[in-house]
């Protein structure tokens, strides 16, 4: 039960942080999520084997971590189960491509390690930037960002409602848990008979709610159409820093740095 | 005005007839009850009112609008809502930002929008709440939220769900204070049929989705029988007598 809790308080802690004011929360919504979709394209469109770019490229996200008053120790710990699956992914390279290229000591590196690694830090980068998106801009602004990168009105509502319904969800997973716990307090667990039934009404109440919750919204004015645009234009400081993170993503992704600044010692 | 006229109506999908062949009109500036057992229609002649239903026979009309597709917005705007489950109606993350919801829908420059807010919080009184998150609130809490989020609308016409199914005595009596110094047409439904004694002076009896009774107040609500037939009971207030 308290694990729902948890949960329902780190949604809510989420969203309220990002309403929050940080350095970040004044830079332009706009500009962030454009930064953040430029650096996961670069990321991404790094060569398998090319280790040495892939850590080159969390200088970014040590970065923002710092002006961002952000920890990343605590962003990685709320985000171990994403983890563990990319970790689950990762796994098959070493099965798969087993060309040996060098050793250390007697352990042979294979490519499929080396490609295993850099999946893996390009997977966790990536879901680090857009977490870390998440927790300075509100939904709000991260629509209204939306919006004017021309997304379709449909996904921008589905991305403002994402933590209303997730927390409706988590609410009807816990008033359904409690009402069955009071009448199978023997049971430890969740009888697997009333597994499907228990789901079932699950599925049928979160629907019903978001349709209200929806409903409550529409009674109250809310249009796509005019509801996500209506803020300021993107100030001059937040252009200096878009220019600036694109400058230091150049670099990172373009130059290969470490061989550079080897080569001044060696 | 409210005008209802041969209205019937069934949910999607159900074969009973929810509301059959209902009447009634509210001038400007009237407060009036519904009243009826569990499942009688109340909620739904209320959900009809504001257009989350559409699929009537008959003709509702909203200050001579028609209760239909394109003309939803204007009618909205004129008509706040309060559900009879806040945690249907709240959805942002703080109280202020709930209350603020609206106003910024409509558009209005943010002076306007934090006057109207703060306005709505301080006529009932818990402007302290202001930045509290919402999932934090209690019960009664949420539902005092829950009203102040359509008052900053300021509508012409209030509707009133069940509103005093979570508030305390005290809360109660506070609401019945705000309902009472508030301007405009109102529509209360409820079980506490004391509430509908305090604040209304016309009240609707309805059973099975028809309207049995239609009238004062006070002739209503002192007629035993009629509200035994119906499901409920004299209000304390009138039993004491
Ligand atoms: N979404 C729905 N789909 C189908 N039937 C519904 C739906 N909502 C309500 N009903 C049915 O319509 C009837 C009237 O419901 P309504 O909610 O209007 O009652 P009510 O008078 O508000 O009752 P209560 O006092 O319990 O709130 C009930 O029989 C109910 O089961
Ligand atoms: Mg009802």
């Amino acid at each position: 039960m308290n694990k729902i809790d948890n949960a329902i308080k780190t949604v809510h802690h989420m969203d309220y942080q990002a309403n929050h004011n940080g350095y970040l929360n004044t830079i332009h919504p706009l500009v962030k999520l454009l930064i953040t979709i430029i650096y996961i394209i670069l990321l991404t469109s790094i060569d398998k084997y090319n280790l040495v770019t892939t850590l080159a490229m969390s200088i970014y996200l040590i970065l923002v971590s710092m002006i961002g008053d952000l920890s990343i120790k605590n962003a990685l710990k709320s985000l171990k189960v994403v983890l563990l699956l990319l970790l689950i992914l990762g796994i098959a390279n070493p099965i798969l491509d087993r060309t040996v290229i060098t050793y250390i000591g007697i352990v042979p590196i294979t490519t499929g390690i080396i490609s295993m690694f850099t999946l893996l830090l390009k997977g966790i980068f990536a879901i680090l930037a857009s977490y870390f998106l998440i927790l300075t801009t509100s939904i709000e602004e991260i629509c209204y960002a939306l919006k004017m990168i021309h997304m379709p009105n449909i996904l921008i509502t589905v991305v403002m409602l994402i933590y209303r319904y997730i927390i409706v969800f988590l609410k009807e997973v816990q008033r359904i848990w409690v009402a069955y716990q009071m009448r199978a307090p023997k049971q430890k667990g969740v009888h697997y008979k009333a597994w499907g039934s228990l789901i079932g009404g699950l599925m049928l109440r979160s629907i019903d709610r978001a349709q209200v919750v929806y409903e409550s919204m529409e009674l109250r004015g809310f249009d796509p159409d005019t509801f996500f645009i209506k803020k300021e234009k993107a100030d001059k400081k937040s252009w200096i820093y878009f220019c600036l993170m694109l400058i230091l993503f150049i670099i990172l992704r373009f130059v290969p740095i470490f061989e550079i600044i080897g080569g001044i010692f060696i | 005005m409210i005008e209802v006229k041969e209205v019937s109506f069934s949910y999607n999908g159900s074969k009973k007839q929810t509301l059959s062949n209902i009447n009634f009109k509210i001038e400007d500036g009237e407060s009036v009850g519904i009243i009826g057992a569990n499942g009688a229609g109340k909620s739904t002649v209320l959900k009809l009112l504001v257009g989350l239903e559409l699929n009537y026979q008959g003709n509702i009309m909203i200050n001579n609008l028609k209760v239909e597709k394109q003309n939803l917005q204007e009618i909205r705007q004129k008509i706040g809502y309060v559900f009879q489950d806040s945690d249907s109606q709240l959805f942002m993350p703080t109280v202020y930002e709930d209350v603020a919801f609206a106003p910024r829908n409509y558009g209005f420059s943010n002076e306007e929008v934090n006057e109207r807010t703060v306005g709505a919080l301080k006529s009932i009184g818990i402007e302290e709440l202001q930045d509290r998150q919402i999932y934090r609130l209690s019960g009664g809490e949420k539902k005092l939220v829950s009203i102040a989020t359509v008052l900053s609308m300021k509508p012409d016409i209030l509707i009133f769900d069940e509103p005093t199914i979570a508030l305390d005595p005290k809360n109660r009596r506070r609401f019945i204070n705000v309902l009472n110094s508030l301007k405009g047409t109102k529509i209360v439904t409820s079980h506490d049929l004391d509430l509908i004694y305090d604040t209304c002076n016309r009240t609707i009896l309805i059973a099975d989705g028809n309207i049995i009774f239609d009238g004062d107040t006070k002739t209503i609500l002192q007629n035993k029988d009629l509200l035994e037939n119906n499901g409920l009971e004299l209000p304390l207030s009138l039993q004491r007598r």
